[in-house]
């Protein structure tokens, strides 16, 4: 039994700009999040990838399909299940501004969540408890960091608090949604690592959600990719395997887009990326069979008309018709 | 190739903030020659964006240039320090030789104009007789550059992607022949394709038009396979300037060295790339030695002392290579 488990879940919302039309911001997804597993999750902005993650923590509710956490579906569990799952399963955001109270410090925003669920006794032991997570992700001393505001902090440290708010009640599963997209370059790593290490110390699970794939590849070592186009997955598999073999051509071109900093590593010139057009179709009016083939330099008449499944291609799964002759 | 186009001397810039006073561009001196491009690469907060305000005078209070010169030279020979000039002596020159795109740039354009009135626009701030015909047939092969259709003329801003408003700005930017273009983050929130793209629209104009770029931005990952020579800023100061083959490959100051090793890439081997330890320093609160040292292993292992007042010059370490890094040549021994 997989630790949380997505079955053809699809996600439809209004439209804002004309009555009556659906965004379909996921479609028919599935994905098994195993104990202990990192998956990246990566595509354009608009392809569903937020949504995935906020569907996973229950933010979002399916349209259609269900949400299953430890083999039981979300709307089925009972109150202390439920409790229970959220506290197993937490996120991370990208906007680490956003995402603390400006006018609680640090310690009254953190130590909310122990109090509330019982983790603790009281707020000196939510201090200990604090300190002690502080120090291991490296904000020292703890207690300046605690009584400070979040506008006092950079960014960098205010990312390291939304990971330590995460860390502090012991979830299986954390969902970071672009975690360190506005962190300089510089503290990208070692956020990275933080993640990783707390992956192999405690088996926490990791969705990590994210439209770089250097730092996926990172992260995700050994773990798996999901890539998203349109809502839909087109593409699942290991990430080194991924990557060095890429499938779908959709993923051929999202590497071959991917900015390499050492101007000798860049593998030759690439003049042309191997798509048609460079603009996203909008997601109200997807074009009908492979979400994919106005895009796509290989399209045929059948992808115009038949959208393909995913199945299952040199270990991992791909939706397209073509990918054997790519 | 290497005739300047504009000179950058000692330009410090001061915040002043409750009478503190905040040096947040520090007596940085480069030279930018004709026809190349550079890339200014720093941390948030390290003045990159400041050192194109104060270049383009654009510094608003509490901010205020402090100290220094532009020298900025024509097309047709003359040198005009663009720090003497008047505010409307300056207007002149803006867009006309000097132009930028700035950050966010997708909330520059107007939400109530059509494009076709940015255009019309900037081009009578200019030249107040020119005709409407004129300017949009420039304005139509501008958008054909970019790889835009004619009809985004008649679309409002918020009919058009992130992607295509970036490029529409481009196109704006270019309307009346600029020889020097300043990006300040130009791809920051558009996505990996859309970047790529942009990044060869550019690369594309430049050879086309002979621009001169100067690109900032923090992620070195997008410049560099662009740039010609960068420039590395630290808390305000430029710690080490020279061709980026150099920097990637024999870097002469330990922060850059930090940078080159801290970009997860897809190709070459991750267990090697190790974050720069600390943060950045606070402007307000600098340290009193170096100020890379609290994160400077070299400092930490006693191989330098992180002499404050050594670090006030720029050290040549090789031909055409400048760095901050008085101890460049212990610490990069091999």
């Amino acid at each position: 039994m997989s630790l949380m488990e997505l079955k053809d879940v699809s996600v439809r919302f209004d439209a804002e700009q004309r009555k009556g039309a659906k965004v379909r911001a996921l479609v028919g997804l599935n994905l098994q999040i195993d104990a202990g597993e990192i998956v990246a999750v990566v595509g354009e902005s608009g392809c569903g990838k937020t949504t995935l993650g906020k569907v996973l923590v229950d933010i979002y509710q399916p349209t259609e399909g269900k949400a299953l956490y430890k083999g039981k579906d979300l709307r089925s569990l009972t109150r202390e299940e439920y409790r229970q799952y959220r506290l197993g399963v937490q996120m991370i955001h990208q906007d680490s501004y956003a995402a603390l109270n400006p006018n609680r410090t640090i310690f009254q925003s953190l130590s909310m969540p122990l109090l509330q669920h019982k983790l603790v006794k009281n707020k000196n032991e939510a201090w200990d408890l604090l300190s002690e997570l502080f120090d291991e992700i490296g904000l020292n001393p703890a207690q300046l960091f605690l009584e400070k505001y979040p506008h006092q902090l950079s960014g960098g440290q205010r990312q390291r608090i939304l990971l330590a708010r995460a860390l502090s009640v012991k979830p299986s599963l954390i969902v970071a949604d672009e975690p360190v997209s506005m962190v300089d370059v510089s503290l990208r790593i070692s956020l990275l690592d933080l993640m990783a290490r707390a992956n192999k110390k405690y088996g926490i699970s990791f969705v990590y959600i994210t439209h770089d794939l250097g730092t996926a590849r990172y992260i995700a070592q050994h773990g798996r990719i999901a890539v998203m186009y349109l809502g839909r997955m087109v593409e699942l598999n290991q990430i080194q395997a991924a990557l060095d073999q890429p499938a779908h051509p959709y993923f051929h071109a999202l590497i071959a887009a991917v900015p390499e900093a050492d101007p000798t590593l860049r593998g030759g010139k690439i003049a042309q990326l191997p798509l048609k057009s460079f603009d996203m179709p909008s997601v109200i009016n997807a074009p009908p069979g492979c979400k994919f083939h106005p895009r796509c330099p290989y399209a045929n008449e059948r992808c115009a008309t038949e959208e393909p499944k995913l199945r299952e291609f040199r270990g991992g799964l791909v939706a397209c018709h073509l990918v054997e002759t790519i | 190739m290497s005739t300047p186009i504009l000179e950058i001397k000692n330009l410090s810039v001061d915040f002043v903030l409750h009478d503190r006073k905040l040096r947040a561009c520090d007596d940085v001196s480069l030279t930018i020659n004709r026809g190349e491009i550079v890339g200014i690469i720093g941390e948030s907060g390290s003045g990159k964006t400041t050192l194109a305000s104060g270049i383009l005078n654009l510094i608003r209070a509490p901010g205020r240039v402090a100290s220094g010169e532009v020298i900025y030279h024509t097309r047709d020979g003359k040198s005009v320090d663009l720090r003497k000039l008047k505010e409307d002596e300056f207007a002149k020159y803006r867009w006309t030789n000097l132009t930028s795109v700035f950050q966010a740039a997708q909330n520059v354009l107007n939400p109530s104009l059509r494009v076709r009135e940015h255009f019309l626009e900037t081009v009578r701030a200019h030249e107040p007789k020119a005709k409407e015909a004129d300017v949009l047939a420039k304005a139509r092969e501008l958008l054909s550059q970019v790889r835009l259709e004619e009809r985004v003329l008649d679309c409002y801003p918020h009919q058009l992607s992130g992607g295509m408003k970036q490029r529409t700005i481009i196109a704006l930017s270019l309307i009346l022949n600029p020889d020097i273009i300043f990006l300040d983050e130009p791809t920051t929130a558009l996505d990996v394709i859309t970047q790529w793209y942009i990044i060869e629209i550019l690369k594309k104009i430049q050879k086309e038009y002979g621009l001169t770029m100067v690109f900032l931005t923090h992620d070195v990952s997008i410049i560099g396979s662009v740039v010609d020579r960068l420039a590395v800023m630290y808390a305000g100061q430029v710690v080490e300037f020279g061709p980026v083959l150099d920097l990637f490959k024999r870097p002469t100051h330990p922060y850059t060295a930090g940078l080159m090793n801290a970009i997860p890439s897809l190709r070459d081997d991750v267990s090697h790339r190790k974050a720069i330890p600390g943060h950045p320093p606070d402007l307000m609160s600098l340290p009193d030695a170096c100020r890379f040292s609290p994160r400077c292993s070299h400092f930490a292992s006693g191989v330098c002392a992180g002499d404050r007042a050594k670090t006030d010059t720029l050290y040549s370490s090789r031909p055409d290579q400048l760095t901050r890094c008085y101890s460049w040549e212990k610490v990069f021994k091999s």
